[in-house]
């Protein structure tokens, strides 16, 4: 026994304290505020999960992408600098007169940033890489390959002539003997490719602004000789054979004159 | 949860509901003095201990625990309304009202009860109307039992007077 045991005490606290609360009526509203406690934790761990997931599947985008949204100082002023040269190019297309393949090729969407990828693509299309046999950065001297299809008379690839003409450009001339492509870097021309025709051997002279390739064969010789003039590539074939001799030149712009100018392989290298 | 493990948490916490819930209703009655306040607080603490019964299965003692969380929730709804009311004063400007905590209790029992410190009167509560033993007392209130036992000693010597001349006045009725 407890020496705390006072009977009287305890009846008058327990008379105090009430009667016993309806217990059938305090269990119903116990189950209605565990079903709403239960619901309630329900939605948080939903909405938890659906927040985790979000930010899991974000989290492994950004992992698989890690460029995506990241500044490289490096690739960024690359990427500018090729976008700089893009946006010229078409408005020098855009403003020139002369006929040109160059404006298909460069689309204006090149102004938009996320068309980043395909700005560098269509610029690429002026570099020699996308030469139009696929011959890239190849320089073929041998005379047993197949060269283009017969010929005669230059073919421009790159950008049109302007009042301030890009300063790279790219352009393929054709020939009875065969084909030659040259870029120009600034002031300087350069062989990029050459494709002689079948039967037909070449023979490069490039002396930095001036550029000649002679086919050779039996009975016909060719010669394209391209050079810079007032800021443009000129370009002059002459065709000699056995039979009569023949003249063409042309400049930049695909301008071409004399009968034989017809090629399709220009057209290619922008695309 | 799978559904047989459901079942059995729901009949663990429901006979402990059934067992329990009157008893611990009415000692937190006498300590706070308010039916409403004590059954809320008591069924919060039921609700507590379903939905975290996995847990507190395991413990020593679960309805202790239980009775732990209602007087914690006691606490802080007898703090909350002691900080409205200064509140309230400060904005009134007028003299603070001595709060009346034994409501529907007009003899001297309640009055002297409410005097009591809080810690005292739910010691008290738990001893006599709960039929706790000191030990469960001291666990209740996070106590030592020796705490408990002063509690009881200087709780009972303020009520016993109060209670003798009451028997006094049931027995002339």
């Amino acid at each position: 026994m407890s020496e705390f045991h006072d009977p009287d005490l305890r009846r008058q606290l327990s008379r105090m304290s009430g009667p016993y609360p309806d217990d059938n009526a305090a269990f119903a509203a116990w189950q209605r505020r565990v079903g709403q406690a239960r619901r309630r934790r329900a939605v948080a761990w939903t909405t938890g999960a659906a927040m985790s997931l979000v930010m899991g599947t974000i989290t492994v985008s950004a992992l698989q992408n890690p460029g995506r949204n990241s500044v490289v100082p490096g690739k960024s002023l690359e990427t500018i600098t090729v976008v700089t040269v893009s946006i010229a190019t078409t408005e020098a297309d855009e403003s020139s007169t002369s006929e040109s393949t160059a404006p298909e090729t460069i689309a204006p969407t090149t102004l938009a940033p996320d068309t980043t990828p395909s700005t560098v693509i269509a610029a690429d299309t002026s570099m020699p890489e996308s030469d139009d046999n696929g011959a890239a950065g190849s320089r073929p001297t041998g005379s047993t390959s197949k060269g283009p299809g017969p010929g005669v008379g230059p073919t421009t690839t790159a950008a049109p002539q302007t009042s301030e003409p890009p300063q790279t450009a790219t352009k393929t001339v054709t020939s009875i003997g065969g084909a030659v492509t040259v870029r120009r870097d600034g002031d300087r021309l350069t062989v990029t490719a050459i494709n002689p025709a079948a039967g037909f051997e070449a023979d490069e002279n490039d002396s930095g602004d001036r550029v000649r390739v002679t086919f050779t064969s039996g009975d016909h010789k060719s010669e394209i000789t391209v050079r810079l003039s007032e800021g443009a590539i000129k370009a002059d074939v002459s065709e000699k054979s056995e039979s009569h001799d023949t003249s063409v030149s042309g400049d930049s712009s695909g301008d071409s004159s004399g009968e034989a100018s017809s090629d399709d392989h220009g057209g290619d290298d922008n695309e | 949860m799978s559904e047989i493990e459901e079942v059995k948490v729901v009949e663990t916490v429901d006979s402990l509901f059934r067992a329990h819930h009157g008893r611990l209703v009415r000692a937190l009655t006498l300590a706070c003095g308010d039916h409403e306040v004590a059954a809320d607080a008591v069924q919060e603490a039921f609700v507590k201990a379903h939905l975290h019964w996995r847990r507190i299965q395991h413990y020593d003692d679960p309805v202790g625990w239980i009775r732990r969380v209602a007087i914690n929730r006691l606490r802080d709804d007898h703090r909350r309304q002691s900080r409205k009311g200064r509140a309230l004063e400060r904005l009134a400007g007028e003299p603070p009202v001595e709060p009346v905590e034994q409501r529907g209790f007009d003899s001297d029992l309640p009055t002297i009860l409410a005097r009591l410190p809080r810690q005292q009167r739910i010691a008290m509560a738990l001893f006599y109307v709960d039929e706790l033993s000191i030990a469960e007392v001291a666990s209740a209130l996070n106590v030592s039992e020796g705490a408990v036992k002063s509690y009881l000693h200087q709780g009972r010597a303020r009520l016993r007077s109060v209670v003798t001349s009451g028997e006094e006045v049931h027995s002339d009725e």
